[in-house]
């Protein structure tokens, strides 16, 4: 995953040097003979060159999104959102799109492993992995189960079709089984069953609110389903139909889209939401029962308002909008908001909800989602096995380890066991590593599986052969059943398992099987449930753990690396974090106040530890958040568990400074010290401040929209068709693209794609600190202070301009980049000398430059896009509107004698983004979407007033409601 | 400094023509060794430079001839060993198979495939002595992959650089026959390059027809 | 004049011709040294890739383009001191102006290597050159690096055959009175065949004048076209237009220093005293402080066009450069440029040996690090913020530098020990004509 230097290449270029002086250097390409091995047979659907695309599901997270996996000589090169899918409608997050580097990862578990025990010369233990045949790994399991004293099973929640056979054989062999998920949603759940008596999640609908309250609920970002919220949000958001609260410690990603943030002390969210749910309850009095009510009255709203630092006309304000909205909703707390009072804050938030009428409207139980996690039973359950008695058994599925608290660590706990521990795992993580057995078992791009989500079953199906000796954990299942219980007649093979699962969980026959596969999902039939209000009383007890003068300790989530679970896949650790601008490496936010404080400044580098854990990062000084506390991000696990860059960074795992009750994240008191610095930062951006250039735009709204179409644009600067040049014959395209900052929630799903779509090289820790990085679309932040002095982060998607007016075009000696008659700024990579003029004099500095022969390992070479070609050493590179794609789809047209629809052509990072921020078309059309979204009033072209660059991207600036 | 320029070029000229007898004396069968076949005169080693592509003689690309640096030579000539003696001339002109027959792909997408085993099977399955021994051997091998289950591993002759983006079926439905680049391969009992497929070469043909000569239609 | 005869002359000059003595061979063995690790970091940096430098997305340049343009400055000196003096008569130029034209020479041999080490794939260098070629692709005649090499390549040729013409009589010279064969050989193939009749001198001296009309323009092209690569550009500090002008004096001022620095010592080893007086010196220190005066208001100027313009890019860059990360960098290039020659209002220090010579290495490095200045600092700090970067150098980068000093030393060396390096017979054009009793050596 990382570069390293392709010493073949190297090696010819010496030959180069020593054999033929200076003039003999010729470069050529490719110096070996080359074979051709053509198929055996001829494969029955797909044509070598032309792309197969298989509808599956994505099973990185719960919120079911369909996928279209693309494969190319029966590989996947890159899988993208099912545009017909309910959920997600084409689009994904960054998680979603690393996919193929989890299923290509270096560091996958190749065939069954046995891990042994040995004592080197100085008595130490030191463990071997000795390869198994499946059928011996497979007795010795079968083996263990048979005479196991105990068994428990402690597993990451698994999709219904995996976890239908689990728990039928959980049940056969009374295996206790416990599900367990880091950012879970069990207090939610509970909240719902005491308030509404309801055995399930909430889901939201906001595509119709018109006023959205969030208590640090990350939903744009990884929370419950955020590519639906995301592209619902968006949805009203373009034409500020909506407005946002967010409420919350410390500025999430979210927080930054808000119309109002409200900065709270950590952990009293909860005093804030029953000062509103009394204010609501007063100006609407909605029938609360009646022990509530009284409960409300005991309860003042100036001192619960007091408890949160927000001043109350805040809080009043909220409240007779909230009144006032046709369909409010109120969403509950995030991970910085899983206090003591979590499952209290949820309950709050139903209740206001329900005053709201929005339950119903807004918010829907008839799915019947439910979140499989549980914590308790978790803890009482690992705290009473028993880890010296031999015959116990305790078997593992999904990267546990790094998600639970340090008192119930299996590590800890495993060091002189006699116990033994299996495991189902794909990647040879910390957890599998405490494995006595490793089964490995299919990732979801090379297997059946299966999602009950928002009224539908969405269906995953192998979108290519098996890359190594793994099965599905049913397979297993069955086959260990099978030799236990000897009942030869069952079929082991998955596809036949997935049947009956369809069968007899929702007696399909084979066509509607079939037909559901093609099209990926099917709908289940949904029941309509009003639910009735069942709570009868609460209350809370006297506020702990508020007192100023000790620092909190903030968890907080991020895009790339969500709770931990996309450890190990170089795009998103290379992505850095949208608001700390750190890549690869760990940090530790901060507030001014804070750092000055603990006497630390920006860039410094410091160890953070308490009783159960500890991590190292750089500090971040961050003014959007609350004084007095400290920011961790959840996670971003150490070297030893990301093996693919052990050797660069070390680090820790911020998971382990917390310890988690019921759902609650909290931490016992800890130390910050400095540590001795690193040579490199791994921060992408020297400043994230204007120095004074208004070189980003955002309008602050008054009422409503109406109020730009009234605003006159400047057309002060406009010195357009000032063209030395000639200009060219008319052409029939000209190539543009919109970003509305509005929408751009920064979520960085862009960037994943674009590494995906173009075989961008991941560089590795030091190279991204040496200013790098290959990435041809970065996310810029820019921190504004706004009129109504709030202060405002801005995202910006920053790729190739395609100037019309192209600085970086009459510099170049060799014609390698020039413009060609579709108004791109073409790029030509075997023509590139590298002088590196062009990326000197292009004022975005978008260009990127192969300073170093970067190589994929060799399993990572099989996602690269046979489209693109792979730049070599010494190579200008940069975004080209993914012309492979225009191509294309130019010639399919072509074929079919027409000309592209609008919309036909999707640039890869367009075609991801889950808030449509991204439109790309042809700006000749008038009726095509991207020359409508350019006429915007908000549009704006960076730079182009002061350079003249005339660039074919426009960006539209963003919104905020004043405040 | 222009001189020693000048005589560097000389000087390369010079080995590079050497270089490429020695690697024809080395590479190629001599033709009287493939008995049973119709003589068939092979171009000239020069003319790929030379003849076609408006490859001017103190072109650098000349170093694509050097043996020294083990480039895969890009010349008209350039006619390698294959593990079948796989005669085009026994099946076009003899047969009067269609190209398409067994490069199905070519006109169905970008990559004009070599017909893999089976499809040599749907014939030889049946064809498998001919009465001419030299042929019958060369049977007897493609029956053994087949028997072994294993590809074929063919010499490739027509070498593009992994940047150059070349798309058989839009040059087919553009009218281009494929003789045009691969030359008369019906007349070749072992197929060689008959162009030298050098930039300017193409774009001479793109100028002729009016086909685009933008590099992104070729290069990204 | 009394003390110097042709014979003198002869004998003095041709004293350089010696075979070596052992501090010469110290000399070269470390002028082979810097050479030989200048050439192992570039083989380094070609098998490692470019990365091996320190260079990086926004700073795209650095050392080697820096190093580029100083030598392509230093090599300007050398035709002007020949040529345009030549033109104007000055008598001081006589004894300077030999070593001058191989300074020139072989500053711009240096100078043509650095575009090419600089380079992502130096192996494709020769795209660069308009040849008909297969892949029927011209050069893009709009981009200034094309002019650069336009003008590097058309001024070697121009100033090598120049530097040849004038050499020729004193090739003859030498060759009449060489000991060894290998250098009668040597010397009787080079000097083609000179004999030095009326005819010939007649021939020689129109030829030579021509060949002056030739180079002047070129003192002038040269260094406007290399200043082209940044003010043809559009980043702040770089977009302007005055840069032809002050690149140019920046170019005569740092020539004229390596002259000194070449000049004295040679001067001291060789004992040319007799030859180079002080008058030279004094001549040549009015032409740098000329120089630097003008140099110091282009500096000036830069700053007052960047307040005027009222441009936000601009006047941050200027006041970024005397304050920012490369702060030093700038002051080291003010100091020894501005205000250290300053010095030379004095006369006494004009003719003070020691003090020219340190004074003319500072001035060396000051030029070095204007152009330092002038790239880094505006790559530094361009236009979008979010987008800037940062730079330091790397060990590779230094052994090139280090290395294009062994390069220019090791013709350096040679030259001075196979040719005359003070021109004779221009020396004599200017001494008394000798009477017959006097001397009947001739």
């Amino acid at each position: 995953m990382l570069f390293k230097i392709n010493k073949k290449s190297a090696s010819t270029r010496r030959d180069f040097l020593t054999s033929a002086a200076l003039f003999s250097l010729a470069g050529c390409a490719d110096n070996k003979l080359e074979l051709i091995h053509p198929h055996f047979k001829d494969p029955e659907y797909a044509i070598p060159g032309n792309s197969v695309y298989y509808a599956t599901l994505c099973t990185e997270c719960q919120a079911g999104c369909g996928l279209l996996a693309e494969t190319k000589e029966g590989r996947v090169i890159k899988v993208e959102g099912n545009p017909d899918h309910p959920i997600n409608k084409g689009k994904t997050c960054a998680l979603g799109q690393s996919l193929p580097q989890a299923h290509y990862d270096p560091n996958r578990v190749r065939e069954p492993i046995e891990k042994t025990q040995l004592n080197d010369s100085k008595g130490n233990p030191v463990f071997s992995f000795n390869p198994l045949q499946l059928n011996d790994a497979l007795s010795k399991f079968a083996t263990k189960i048979k005479n196991a004293s105990k068994i428990l099973w402690i597993s990451k929640e698994l999709d219904s079709f995996s976890s239908l056979y689990v728990q039928e054989f959980c049940k056969k062999f009374n295996i206790n089984f416990i599900t367990y998920e880091f950012f879970n949603y069990e207090h939610v759940q509970k909240a719902c069953k005491r308030v509404f008596d309801v055995d399930a999640l909430p889901e939201y609908d906001l595509s119709s609110a018109d006023i959205i309250v969030s208590f640090g609920a990350e939903f744009l970002e990884y929370w419950l389903n955020p590519v639906k919220f995301s592209r619902d949000w968006a949805f009203r958001r373009k034409n500020a139909q909506v407005f946002h609260c967010q409420i919350e410690p410390r500025q999430t990603l979210t927080g930054a889209k808000a119309d109002l943030w409200l900065c709270i002390k950590p952990h009293t969210e909860i005093y804030f939401a029953l000062a509103l749910l009394k204010a609501i309850q007063k100006l609407k009095n909605s029938p609360l029962p009646v022990e509530i009510l009284s409960y409300l009255n005991k309860l003042e709203i100036e001192d619960l308002i007091s408890k949160t630092d927000i001043p109350s006309h805040f809080l009043h304000s909220l409240a007779n909008k909230l009144v006032m909205a046709s369909s409010p909703v109120v969403l509950g707390g995030g991970v910085q908001a899983r206090g003591e009072h979590a499952e209290t804050l949820e309950v709050a938030c139903l209740l206001i909800n329900y005053c709201l009428e929005a339950v119903g409207k807004t918010i829907d139980f008839s799915s019947g989602v439910k979140c499989s996690s549980d914590f308790a039973s978790l803890d009482k359950a690992l705290s009473e096995f028993d880890f010296s008695d031999p015959k116990a058994v305790l078997i593992l599925s999904g990267n546990i380890e790094p998600w639970l608290p340090t008192r119930l660590s299996i590590s800890e706990k495993a060091k002189q066991k006699q116990a033994s521990i299996i495991g189902f795992f794909e990647i040879l993580n910390t957890t599998a590593k405490l494995c006595d057995l490793i089964l490995p078992v299919d990732n979801c791009l090379e297997t059946f599986s299966a999602q009950v989500r928002g009224g539908l079953v969405t269906l995953g199906q192998p979108a290519m052969l098996r890359l190594y000796k793994s099965r599905h954990i049913s397979e297993y299942l069955t086959a260990v059943q099978n030799a236990l219980l000897n009942n030869q007649d069952s079929n082991v093979d998955v596809y036949n398992l997935f049947e009956n699962y369809l069968r007899k969980s929702f007696n399909l026959n084979s066509q509607e099987i079939k037909k559901a596969q093609e099209v990926g999902f099917f709908p289940l039939a949904k029941s309509k449930i009003k639910p009735k209000l069942a709570i009868k009383s609460f209350s809370i007890g006297a506020a702990k753990d508020l007192d100023d003068a000790k620092l909190k300790l903030l968890p907080l989530g991020t895009v790339k690396a969500w709770d931990g679970r996309g450890e190990n896949r170089g795009w998103l650790h290379e992505l850095h974090d949208p608001i700390s601008l750190v890549s690869w490496d760990c940090w530790i936010e901060l507030h001014p106040k804070t750092a000055k404080k603990l006497r630390l400044k920006n860039k410094d580098y410091v160890k953070l530890y308490n009783s159960s854990g500890y991590i190292e990062g750089i500090v971040v000084i961050n003014p959007l958040m609350k004084p007095g506390t400290v920011g961790v991000p959840l996670g971003i696990t150490s070297g030893e568990e990301s093996l693919s860059f052990a050797k660069i960074v070390k680090w820790a795992n911020a998971n382990k400074l917390f310890d988690l009750k019921e759902s609650s994240l909290l931490a016992s008191s800890f130390k910050i010290e400095k540590t001795t610095p690193r040579k490199q930062v791994y921060q992408t951006q020297v400043t994230t401040d204007e120095h004074g250039r208004d070189l980003i735009k955002v309008k602050v709204l008054k009422s409503d929209y109406s109020e730009l179409k009234s605003e006159v644009k400047d057309e002060k600067h406009h010195h357009h068709g000032v063209n030395l040049y000639e200009q060219r014959k008319k052409p029939m395209f000209k190539w543009g693209l919109s970003v509305d900052l509005a929408i751009c929630t920064g979520c960085s799903a862009c960037v994943v794609a674009c590494y995906a779509e173009n075989n961008i090289p991941v560089v590795g820790p030091r190279i991204v600190a040496q200013g790098r990085r290959m990435s041809w679309i970065t996310i810029h932040q820019y921190t504004k202070n706004l009129p109504d002095n709030s202060v405002r982060r801005v995202f910006v998607p920053l790729m190739c301009q395609q100037c019309g007016n192209a600085p970086c075009e009459p510099v170049c000696p060799v014609y390698a980049t020039y413009h060609n008659e579709e108004g791109l700024n073409a790029m030509i990579y075997n023509r590139c000398v590298g002088t590196r003029y062009c990326a000197n004099n292009c004022v975005y500095k978008v260009r990127r430059f192969n300073w170093f022969e970067y190589e994929f390992p060799d399993s990572l070479k099989l996602q690269l896009n046979p489209d693109v070609t792979k730049r070599g050493v010494g190579v200008m590179e940069k975004c080209n509107f993914c012309i492979q794609r225009i191509n294309e789809v130019k010639f399919r047209a072509k074929k079919e004698g027409r000309l592209p629809r609008d919309g036909e052509i999707q640039t890869a990072c367009q075609q991801s983004c889950p808030t449509g921020a991204i439109v790309f078309g042809n700006l000749l059309d008038e009726s095509s979407l991207v020359s409508q979204t350019v006429k915007s009033e908000r549009g704006w072209k960076l730079l182009d007033d002061m350079v003249n660059t005339q660039p074919a991207v426009t960006y539209l600036a963003d919104l905020k409601f004043q405040t | 400094m222009l001189a020693s320029f000048l005589q560097g070029l000389a000087l390369l000229f010079a080995v590079a023509l050497i270089s490429q007898d020695y690697r024809d004396l080395e590479k190629n069968t001599p033709l009287e060794k493939l008995t049973g076949y119709p003589n068939y005169k092979s171009v000239g080693k020069f003319k790929g430079l030379f003849q076609d592509g408006k490859a001017a003689p103190w072109d650098l690309h000349i170093i694509d001839y050097f043996k020294l640096f083990g480039a895969t030579p890009r010349a008209r000539g350039y006619r390698p060993n294959q593990p079948i003696k796989f005669s085009h001339v026994v099946h076009v002109q003899k047969l009067k198979l269609d190209c398409g027959y067994c490069h199905w792909t070519a006109t169905k997408s970008p990559y004009a495939a070599i017909p893999s085993v089976e499809t040599c099977m749907t014939c030889h399955s049946q064809v498998q002595q001919t009465g001419i021994e030299e042929w019958d051997v060369e049977i007897k091998k493609l029956l053994d992959y087949y028997q072994k289950g294993e590809q074929i591993p063919w010499v490739k002759v027509h070498v593009q650089p992994a940047y150059v983006k070349f798309n058989h079926e839009a040059h087919i439905r553009g009218g281009v026959g494929c003789h045009e680049c691969h030359g008369q391969v019906g007349e070749m009992p072992v197929v060689e390059r008959a162009s030298s497929m050098k930039m300017g070469w193409c774009i001479e043909c793109h100028r002729q027809r009016g086909a685009s000569i933008d590099c992104y239609s070729c290069h990204y | 004049m009394q003390s110097v005869n042709y014979k003198t002359v002869d004998t003095l000059v041709l004293n350089t011709l010696r075979p070596p003595t052992l501090g010469w061979y110290i000399l070269f063995g470390i002028i082979l040294l810097c050479l030989a690790v200048g050439v192992s970091c570039w083989t380094y940096q070609i098998l490692n890739g470019i990365g091996s430098s320190a260079k990086s997305n926004p700073v795209n340049w650095g050392v080697y383009i820096t190093t580029f343009v100083f030598w392509v400055g230093i090599a300007h000196s050398g035709t002007l001191i020949s040529a345009v003096l030549y033109l104007f008569r000055a008598k001081f130029r006589m004894p300077i102006y030999r070593i001058a034209e191989a300074m020139t020479v072989f500053a711009v041999i240096t100078a043509g290597l650095f575009p090419i080490i600089h380079l992502g794939r130096p192996w494709t260098f020769y795209w660069l050159l308009p040849y008909p070629n297969q892949m029927a692709l011209w050069p893009n005649f709009r981009s200034p690096l094309l002019w650069d090499v336009f003008a590097v390549t058309t001024y070697l040729t121009i100033s090598s055959v120049f530097f040849y013409v004038g050499l020729l009589p004193d090739i003859a010279t030498a060759r009449d009175q060489a000991q060894s064969k290998f250098r009668k050989l040597l010397y009787s193939i080079a000097s083609l065949g000179w004999r030095g009749d009326a005819e010939k001198w007649k021939h020689y001296a129109s030829a030579y004048l021509l060949f002056a009309a030739f180079a002047t323009p070129l003192v002038v092209s040269v260094h406007s076209v290399v200043s082209w690569d940044f003010a043809v550009s559009v980043i702040p500090g770089w977009h302007a237009t005055i840069f032809p002008p002050y690149f140019v004096a920046g170019a005569i001022f740092s020539g004229v220093a390596m002259v000194l620095t070449l000049i004295i010592p040679l001067r001291a080893v060789y004992k040319l005293h007799p030859l180079i007086r002080a008058e030279h010196f004094d001549a040549m220190s009015k032409l740098t402080l000329v120089t630097s005066c003008i140099v110091g208001f282009a500096y000036v100027t830069e700053f007052y066009t960047a307040w005027w313009s009222k441009n936000p890019f601009e006047r941050f860059q200027f006041w970024f450069r005397p304050t920012g990360d490369l702060a030093l960098g700038f002051w080291i290039m003010f100091v020894c440029n501005v205000v250290l020659p300053q010095l030379l209002w004095i006369k006494k220090l004009r003719t003070h040996i020691g003090f020219l010579f340190v004074l003319s290495i500072f001035i060396n490095i000051g030029m070095w690090f204007e152009r330092y200045n002038i790239i880094l600092q505006s790559l530094y700090r361009d236009y979008l913020p979010s987008a800037w970067g940062h730079y330091n150098f790397s060990w590779v980068e230094l052994g090139i530098l280090l290395g294009s000093f062994g390069w220019f030393g090791m013709w350096m060396m040679l030259f001075i020990k196979f040719f005359p390096s003070v021109a004779i017979t221009e020396i004599k054009e200017i001494l008394p004509v000798p009477k017959r009793h006097e001397d009947d050596s001739h």
